[in-house]
């Protein structure tokens, strides 16, 4: 066979091994990997607090005088549950907590996630996320190693919620409600049974109700206003507080199985200034989990529910946050705001959309953004990753390690849909990542330089 | 494709069970995949991750394009979603992502038992995008259209790079015959 006599159709036709190498032990593994794959959305699907949460989210008040668990027994949710929208593409952030029992200087690092609620009602207006704040809170390394964060901030707002969950469980939900209401669920993807969930509402009827069913010494009053409580006997205190005039109060509960016991331990706070009620209840099926539990629950307890991020705390200048973190944050949202003004339509990664790149630039890691996602018509979205450095300068040396990295590893096979336009101005490095299927490649580069423009010449003005 | 041929497809789809959709095309999807990646472990993973993919995307599949080629659209797509891993993978850890020499000897011998034809093992030395395309025409039979679709390039762009393909196959086979 010589050039000129390949006839490729007839040459290549034949498979090309001898034997069929996709073998039943491959089969074997998918099918199991399916078996064990963990089963989303499943909360709605729980009686009690799931769809007591969905009913807070459409709003309480309403209810009328029939009891409010019953009542909402008898409802379909009537929110959707949708995945949260995550920023900074995972837990690329860690936040500083003091450590207990040492000299009072030191710090444990827990895992941050920022996650970007959603909304019942109304657009997002992307306003700014809250920075990371300074806490008080202290643990051991222990207890440290044992949970994570999540800051859950409403984009039309910039406020924010701060709570803590088990480390390995995984962030199912977050949403605000028509009425202003919140839930955050977590679950661990090994045990879908455990999961944590928390709840806070501000509505009339409903808060009364539930004050009512938690806090016993208040039933009588829940009742008398026409909310009678449920008829929950299974949470048992272990910690009851109120202030002196009831007017708001702290309940820690478990609740035991026969056999089981704790399956499930909680904790409430109320308001009635206000109609506040908050809740957190962490459902769990074995010892694997409860000291983060009682961590998350004692966060609740020294915070009076979720750790409150006011919107004020993202809007002060670069010199007033708090550390470098936090700044980072802010610099991201700054910058996602210019350019969502400038037209690009930024989203968060989704939990199920791969990053293009997520390798730290001479230490600092990118947070990456698909840009009009829904316009895409069929092909895939462009995307930027976002490297925010010390300075223009740091900026610039990361711009040239990404390019000498870059070039080094893909000599061999030069692929043009992983090449990305390499941006900087100000403090920023950009890599603006196109594909030859769009119509117009890298069309968006005059507007994020623009964008970048702008913020050196505001850094220069400035003095950075 | 022929609208028969699409309607009997999708049919079948609903009625048979997913283990016998990865019997069917088990190895057509394996064997794209070590072409693609010259690595029966990656191979294994991906064909793997393909098949879980999917199963997941059965009920959106509506026989626009036949069975084989949208999972093998899928399979592609593994294998770069792959490759951009790996290449963070190179950034991270420079030196480590090179395979040892004992797993380029164990992949050597099963190319040495297991290739059918020399000439395969040509097209296996080609660069990536030229031993893809030419796989993809000529032992798959996707048509220009489908291959323009499967690369994300013009038919015209398809053309071209097919021919190349060609001409940088039948080059080296030459040359290697010449050396023999």
């Amino acid at each position: 066979m010589t050039k000129k006599d390949i006839d490729w159709e007839k040459d290549l036709k034949p498979k090309p091994f001898r034997n069929n190498s996709f073998t039943p032990q491959n089969m074997r593994r998918v099918e199991e990997k399916l078996d064990t794959r963990p089963k989303r959305m499943r909360v709605w699907r729980r009686a009690g607090l799931s769809v007591l949460a969905a009913a807070l989210l459409a709003g309480i008040a309403g209810l009328g005088a029939g009891g409010a668990l019953d009542a909402l027994r008898q409802s379909p949710p009537a929110a959707t549950t949708v995945a949260p929208r995550i920023d900074d593409s995972g837990a690329s952030l860690d936040l500083d907590f003091p450590l207990k029992d040492g000299d009072g200087s030191g710090t444990v690092a827990v895992p941050l996630t920022l996650v970007e609620a959603e909304l019942a009602i109304g657009d997002s207006e992307n306003a700014l996320p809250p920075a990371a704040p300074n806490l008080d809170f202290a643990m051991t390394e222990q207890e440290a190693s044992s949970v994570q964060a999540v800051m859950a901030y409403t984009p039309d707002t910039g406020e924010g919620l701060l709570l803590l969950a088990p480390r390995s469980w995984t962030l199912e939900t977050a949403q605000v409600g028509a009425n202003g209401s919140q839930i955050v669920e977590y679950v661990n993807p090994e045990h879908p049974d455990e999961r944590l969930s928390y709840t806070e509402s501000a509505v009339d009827g409903g808060t009364i109700s539930l004050i009512g069913t938690y806090f016993p010494s208040r039933a009588d009053w829940a009742e008398r206003k026409g909310f009678p409580p449920s008829a929950d006997t299974d949470a048992k205190p272990r910690t009851l507080y109120s202030n002196e005039n009831e007017t708001s109060g702290f309940v820690r509960y478990d609740r035991t199985r026969p056999g089981d016991g704790v399956i499930a331990s909680g904790a409430a706070y109320y308001e009635r200034e206000g109609d506040v009620f908050r809740h957190e209840e962490i459902a769990l099926s074995g010892k694997g989990s409860s000291a983060a539990a009682d961590v998350a629950l004692r966060f609740f307890e020294a915070n009076d529910g979720a750790y409150r991020l006011s919107a004020d705390s993202a809007r002060v200048t670069d010199s007033r946050y708090a550390d470098e973190k936090s700044w980072t944050v802010a610099q991201n949202a700054e910058i996602r705001t210019r350019l969502n003004k400038a037209g690009l339509k930024l989203a968060a990664l989704t939990e199920a959309d791969q990053a293009v790149y997520a390798t730290a630039v001479n230490g600092v890691k990118p947070t990456e953004w698909v840009i009009d996602r829904e316009n895409a018509a069929g092909t895939p979205a462009e995307r930027l990753s976002v490297f925010v450095f010390g300075s223009r300068e740091e900026a610039q040396r990361g711009a040239e390690a990404f390019g000498h990295d870059f070039d080094a590893s893909l000599r061999n096979e030069q692929i043009s849909d992983t090449a990305p336009h390499v941006l900087t101005g100000a403090n920023e490095l950009i890599l603006y990542w196109s594909s030859s299927r769009q119509a117009e490649p890298f069309s968006r580069d005059q507007t994020v330089r623009d964008v970048l423009n702008d913020l050196d010449r505001e850094a220069k003005a400035v003095g950075m | 494709m022929g609208q028969n041929r699409r309607e009997t497809e999708e049919l079948s789809m609903r009625t048979q069970n997913f283990e016998t959709i990865m019997e069917t095309y088990g190895e057509d999807v394996w064997n794209y995949l070590y072409i693609m990646t010259r690595s029966r472990e990656l191979a294994d993973d991906l064909s793997q991750e393909t098949f879980i993919r999917a199963h997941r995307h059965l009920a959106s599949y509506r026989g626009q394009a036949s069975m084989k080629t949208w999972l093998l659209r899928i399979a592609r797509n593994r294998w770069y979603s792959y490759r951009r891993l790996a290449f963070m993978r190179l950034v991270t850890l420079p030196g480590q992502l090179p395979e040892s020499e004992a797993a380029e000897s164990a992949e050597a011998e099963f190319l040495r038992s297991e290739l059918t034809g020399e000439l395969w093992a040509t097209v296996l030395r080609l660069p990536l995008k030229y031993r893809e395309i030419l796989t993809l025409q000529a032992h798959y039979e996707l048509t220009m259209e489908e291959l323009s679709e499967s690369l994300g390039i013009t038919v015209s762009a398809a053309k071209t790079r097919l021919l190349r393909a060609r001409r940088k196959a039948a080059e080296s086979w030459e040359k290697e015959r010449g050396e023999a």
